[in-house]
Formats: C-alpha cells, sequence, structure tokens
C-alpha cells in the first residue's frame, strides 16, 4: 500500500473513473484518476493514469503516463469524439 | 522555456505589486480587466491576498505573516478586530457564523471574504501594529517556522535572534521575493523538534561538536523536505555542522543557490524537495562549501532521538504538542489552547487577546498545530484563567480528538480541494468524543484532514489521515475520504498508509471509531497510536475495520464542489461591492 502517484484535486480531470490493469490471465477492475496536462517546457501533452492504490492487487503502486505531441493529442480527441459520438448514436437507437 | 508564471512575476512582482493592488482597490474589483485577471492574482499572492474560489468572485482571502509564530501585545486584538469588520461574507458558517479567523500550520492567520476594496484600510490597521501580509503567498519565503515558545521555554540554543534576522535580511530582501516556487525555512532550538524542520525546505536543527574539550553548540543543515502528495520527502541531511553566528548566511546562501538554479520552466517538479532530488546532497554540500567562505565542518551530534512534537512517543517523554498550562524558564508560565480545526470566531479571538493582556504580557504565540498560546502568566494567575469562559470552551486540557485535529481551508473557499473539511472535521471529532471512549493515559491521536492531495492539511503526517476525494454512493457522487494510519514527524517521520479509500463521508466516523477500538482492546501497555500501527501492521487494520454508517449527520455529503458556497443552496450573490450589494453584468 503506499500514497497516490497522482496529484487529485479539482483540476484533475477526472477524479473517478471506472477502470482496470490487465495481464495475461488477471483482470484488476477499480476506480481510477485521468489527468491531462500540457508541458511546455518539453512541448508535449501528458495524459495520466493511475489505478487507486488500494485497488492494485497485482501490480507495485505505480501510474502510467502517454506523452503525445500536440498533433498526436489532435488526433487522440478526435478519434474519442468519434467514438463518442458512435456511442451516443446507440444509445439514441435504444 | 520559461513557465507563463514566470513572464508574469517578471514583469511585475515583490514589493512593487502593492502599489498596483491599492490602485485596483481604490477603483473597485470591476476595474481589474476580465483578460488580467489570472496574471494580476497571481502576482497579489505575494501581498497575501488570495482570490477565492470560483462563484464567490470579488471576494479574497488574506493570510498574515510573522515569525516563528510570535504576535506581539495588541497584534491579536487588531486582526479580531479586523476580521470583525471585514471577513464578513455573503453567507454564515454553519458552525462559525461570519466573521472568524484560521489559524495556519505555518504559525500563521487567514481571513476569508475581504473585499479588494477594503485591503488599503486593512493594511493601514494591522501595519499600524506591526501586522503584515508581505511574503505569505506565492513564489517567495513563507511565514519562517521555529518553536513558538522560542525564547521563552530552554533551548539548547536561542534561536530567537537567528529567526528575527533571517525575516528581517533574507525573507524581507526583495531581490529575492520571486524565487522558483514557494519556499520554506525553519530555525529549532528546542529538544521538542516543533519547526518540523524534517519538512521543510532548508532545516537547521540544534546540534553539539567535542572541540578541545568543549561542546560546542550549533545546527546541522537538512534541506528538500516537503508535504503535498505526490512525493511527500523528508529533508536529507548535508552532514553539515554550522555554528550559530554562522547560520543566518548558510540559509541566505542556500536560497540564492535555489533562487539561482531551481527550475523555472516546469512547475509540477520544481519544488525544493525535486531540486534536492536533481542535484543531490553531495553536489549542494560542494557548491554551498565553494559559495560560502568559512570552513565546513561535518554534522555534529544531534538530539533527534529527543524529538517528541508529534513524534508519537509516550507522553512521559515529553510533550507532543503545546496544548496545556508549561512553565517557563523565567518562572512564568504559558497556557496553551485547543482550537479545533484552527478556527476561531472574531469575537473569540478579541477575547483570546484581552485575557492574555489581563493575565499575561499580551502577547499570544501560534503553533503548527493551528493553536493559540498565552504566554507569561504568573503561577497565582493559571487557575482564574483557567475559569474564564473562552479556556472552558477552548481547554487546555481537551479530549485526545479535539486536542489533536486540524483541516486545510477545503472547499469552502479554496479552488483545489475536493471536499468540505473545516465543519465536516467539527462534527467527526465532536461525535467521536461522544462515541468513543479511550482510557486515560491515551492523550493523543492526531487527526489531519486535507481537502485533496496537496495535503495542506498535513495529512500524511498524522496518527489518522484523511484526504478528501469523491466517491459513489446509492447511485450517486457523494463527497469522500482516503483514510491513512501511522503518520508522524519525530526523530524518524513517517507518512501514513491508506486503510480505505473513497470512503463516503457519512461512513468515515464510524471508519474511524472502529480504527480507535481496534487500537484501545489491540495496543499492549501504554502503547501510542503511531507505536501501536508499527506493530500491528497496516494489513492487519483493515482486516479490523470498515466504513460504516451512524447516527453522525454530514453536514455537505453530496459533492458540495458544485456549489459556489458547501453550506449553500441558493445562487451566488458575487462578485458583490464592499457592502455585500451584487454588482450586475449591466453596470
Amino acid at each position: 500500500m503506499s500514497k497516490r502517484v497522482l496529484d487529485v484535486t479539482a483540476y484533475t480531470t477526472f477524479d473517478y473513473l471506472q477502470g482496470s490493469a490487465a495481464g495475461i490471465d488477471w483482470e484488476n477492475d477499480g476506480i481510477m484518476v485521468l489527468n491531462v496536462d500540457s508541458d511546455e517546457a518539453d512541448g508535449v501533452v501528458r495524459l495520466s493514469t493511475e489505478l487507486d492504490p488500494m485497488d492494485q492487487e497485482r501490480t507495485e503502486q505505480h501510474a502510467d503516463h502517454v506523452e503525445l505531441f500536440p498533433d498526436q493529442a489532435r488526433t487522440l480527441a478526435s478519434k474519442l469524439r468519434e467514438a463518442a459520438d458512435r456511442v451516443d448514436m446507440e444509445v439514441d437507437d435504444d | 522555456m520559461a513557465h507563463k508564471k514566470e513572464d508574469i512575476k517578471g514583469e511585475l512582482y515583490g514589493d512593487e505589486v502593492r502599489e498596483k493592488l491599492e490602485e485596483f482597490a481604490e477603483k473597485g474589483w470591476d476595474s481589474i480587466p476580465e483578460d488580467e485577471r489570472e496574471e494580476w492574482f497571481t502576482r497579489f499572492k505575494f501581498w497575501g491576498v488570495f482570490h477565492q474560489r470560483s462563484g464567490q468572485e470579488s471576494y479574497f482571502m488574506m493570510r498574515l505573516t510573522n515569525c516563528g509564530g510570535v504576535l506581539g501585545p495588541d497584534q491579536l486584538r487588531a486582526i479580531g478586530q479586523v476580521a470583525r469588520e471585514y471577513a464578513t461574507g455573503p453567507i454564515e458558517n454553519p458552525e462559525f457564523g461570519n466573521g472568524y479567523i484560521d489559524f495556519t500550520t505555518r504559525q500563521s492567520i487567514q481571513l476569508h471574504w475581504i473585499n479588494l476594496e477594503d485591503v488599503p484600510e486593512i493594511w493601514e490597521k494591522l501595519e499600524g501594529v506591526g501586522v503584515s501580509s508581505r511574503s505569505s503567498g506565492g513564489d517567495t519565503m513563507r511565514n519562517i517556522s521555529g518553536c513558538p515558545v522560542a525564547g521563552k521555554a530552554d533551548e539548547i540554543i536561542e534561536s530567537r535572534p537567528i529567526l528575527d534576522e533571517i525575516q528581517e535580511t533574507i525573507r524581507g530582501d526583495d531581490d529575492l521575493c520571486n524565487m522558483p516556487r514557494k519556499f520554506n525555512i525553519s530555525v529549532s532550538g528546542c529538544r521538542q523538534g516543533c519547526a518540523q524542520d524534517s519538512i521543510n525546505d532548508i532545516g537547521l536543527e540544534p546540534a553539539w561538536k567535542l572541540a578541545d574539550g568543549e561542546k560546542r553548540k550549533g545546527f546541522n543543515v537538512r534541506v528538500g523536505g516537503g508535504l503535498g502528495g505526490r512525493e511527500p520527502r523528508r529533508a536529507r541531511p548535508l552532514d553539515l555542522f554550522v555554528p550559530p553566528e554562522k547560520a543566518v548566511e548558510t540559509v541566505r546562501e542556500f536560497v540564492e543557490y535555489y533562487h539561482e538554479l531551481g527550475n523555472r520552466e516546469n512547475r509540477s517538479n520544481n519544488r525544493g524537495r525535486f531540486f534536492v532530488d536533481e542535484h543531490g546532497t553531495e553536489k549542494i554540500r560542494d557548491d554551498l562549501d565553494e559559495r560560502l567562505e568559512f570552513e565546513f565542518e561535518p554534522a555534529g551530534k544531534d538530539f533527534r532521538d529527543e524529538y517528541t512534537y508529534n513524534a508519537g512517543k509516550p507522553r512521559e517523554e515529553g510533550p507532543h504538542d503545546h496544548v496545556g498550562v508549561y512553565e517557563q524558564r523565567d518562572g512564568l508560565n504559558y497556557v496553551g489552547l485547543s482550537v479545533p480545526v484552527g478556527r476561531l470566531t472574531a469575537k473569540e479571538a478579541i477575547a483570546l487577546a484581552d485575557l492574555a493582556t489581563e493575565y499575561g504580557s499580551g502577547e499570544v504565540r501560534l503553533t503548527r498545530r493551528q493553536n493559540p498560546i498565552i504566554m507569561d502568566v504568573p503561577d497565582e494567575d493559571i487557575v482564574p484563567l483557567l475559569s474564564e469562559p473562552l479556556l472552558e470552551e477552548h481547554t487546555p486540557e481537551p479530549s485526545p480528538f479535539v486536542r489533536g485535529g486540524q483541516a486545510c481551508t477545503g472547499t469552502e473557499f479554496c479552488s483545489l480541494a475536493l471536499t468540505e473539511t473545516k465543519v465536516r472535521l467539527t462534527r467527526t471529532l465532536r461525535w467521536l468524543r461522544n462515541n468513543v471512549d479511550v482510557p486515560d493515559d491515551v492523550s493523543q491521536i492526531k487527526i489531519h484532514y486535507s481537502g485533496c492531495t496537496a495535503d495542506c492539511g498535513q495529512a500524511m503526517t498524522a496518527d489518522i489521515g484523511l484526504q478528501g476525494m469523491r466517491a459513489r454512493k446509492d447511485g450517486e457522487m457523494v463527497e469522500a475520504l482516503d483514510v491513512g494510519i501511522g503518520g508522524g514527524i519525530g526523530e524518524d517521520p513517517s507518512f501514513i498508509e491508506w486503510v480505505h479509500q473513497r470512503v463516503p463521508a457519512d461512513e468515515v466516523p464510524g471508519l474511524l471509531k472502529q480504527i480507535i477500538e481496534a487500537y484501545v482492546a489491540h495496543r499492549e501497555g501504554e502503547q501510542t497510536f503511531r507505536e501501536w500501527v508499527e506493530e500491528m501492521g497496516v494489513e492487519s487494520i483493515i482486516d479490523l475495520t470498515e466504513p460504516v454508517e451512524t447516527d453522525y449527520d454530514d453536514p455537505c455529503l453530496h459533492d458540495a464542489k458544485q456549489s459556489w458556497y458547501p453550506f449553500a443552496d441558493d445562487e451566488s450573490p458575487a462578485p458583490t461591492r464592499p457592502d455585500g450589494s451584487p454588482i450586475s453584468a449591466d453596470d
């Protein structure tokens, strides 16, 4: 058991999401924090996630970070928007 | 590329900000162009003027400053009078009403609901009695912390002259106003460790060396300590002993070193503790050795194994806080009050100042545990002082729960926090006092509550640490807390380990009751809470406890962050004029 790696404040992008960590033959479900911030000095957008420390039974306490150049971040944003639209349409059809 | 805050500070910062702030105050809140608010609010912080959170536009928090927690005669009275007149908002707090002061964990005082227009008048009143708000916020040197009873209680080395010189010549130096980030300095001269050097960017601790058969007293130097949820650090020893007469220049050199070399690009890892990670203590010591002219000596023998302040040691080893009546070295006494969560109404603050004058010298000092101390009380005045109504309310002999409680500002005013803190902890402490029995020898169970992982309430170093979070309960988002145990300072600081996370706020008191009852049932002899956790192990305590609803009534369970004030049902009137009338968009 250890501290949270990511800061969780009112400025955190999402302080409560359902998530999981998975291996070949295992999966840990839990609550996840997701944050997006920009690092102007390195010229990247950083996307970070962390499963709640007490939900990390199979892994060492950790957070994951992905660094995206601005174009990659925009591509991700547009893919997320497209996927969200598909889900919305599905929900509407239901 | 420098962070944009560096551009803002580079353009104008430090003492020059005051004139601009006074200009805006004269013209009124809406004279600050909307697109310039962020940059002006960044600068105002240097002068201790902080814009409150969204929904409370036009209202400011003012943080006052001092050195080592000392308030001279009349200073607290003036602060209380200012709180009564100016620190009143458009809504009452359900526990504290309107017009109150908050004692902070850095021996300071905060006032809320201040209108910008009133700031010059407030400064005039406070500065008239020697109280300033300069350098209490922003990227600057914060309150220099020290033993609050320095100069009055036994000390290994006299620290007051050193504290005062650091305050005047280093913190007061406008050339050093613009640090890469906030910066904390502490100097201890006592055996208790109550300045908590281990959580400061630079801390001086008493030590001694043998030279020519004689003991030489001085300080060992530690650097790079700090809390904050993300990677808290204990300050690390530089293996450096400095004699008292070299203490101030050593602190100055480290401040200048960080001022020059600290990272001004990435604010997520440029606090002093990360600076020390990056450079390493050996290099820092070598660099300081090169920059300073006197000869460096390795660390002396310290007194850390005697530290008792929030150390989780049995009370016979020494005081773990300043609550109670203690003899001063001049034969007078100091009387430490217990103010739950550090909040006093303005009326109580004025009454406290009056009592300090009537029974003592008028001096009031502030501890790092959000509590005030009345100084210089003769023996014969102790009994009458203790029977005053204010000391019955904020008694020097409180329950261990009330005694150990401290909390940050929380969502009431802070834009960073995820949950309300002060009212919730006040009610929780009251509920514990009424519902949990502990043996008479248990005098300390320190419960610290921070509204988020920034940890301004110092949850990391509590017996039981609480941090604001959110959870889902019965299909709704609710305010929740991460609950951890086993932190403390002393010789070997330890940070809490989580026992349950995202506990809905209304289930926390029931969980705390179980944790404390498990402690009472399973501890050996007179083990303190911290000793018990260390021996029992966190895993066993997780198995013994679980969150549970009780008859505790939470003040704002349902995600009050979304409202403009945690206890409000109606719309915010902000922004308003100083008379409280709303400034409409049409004005």
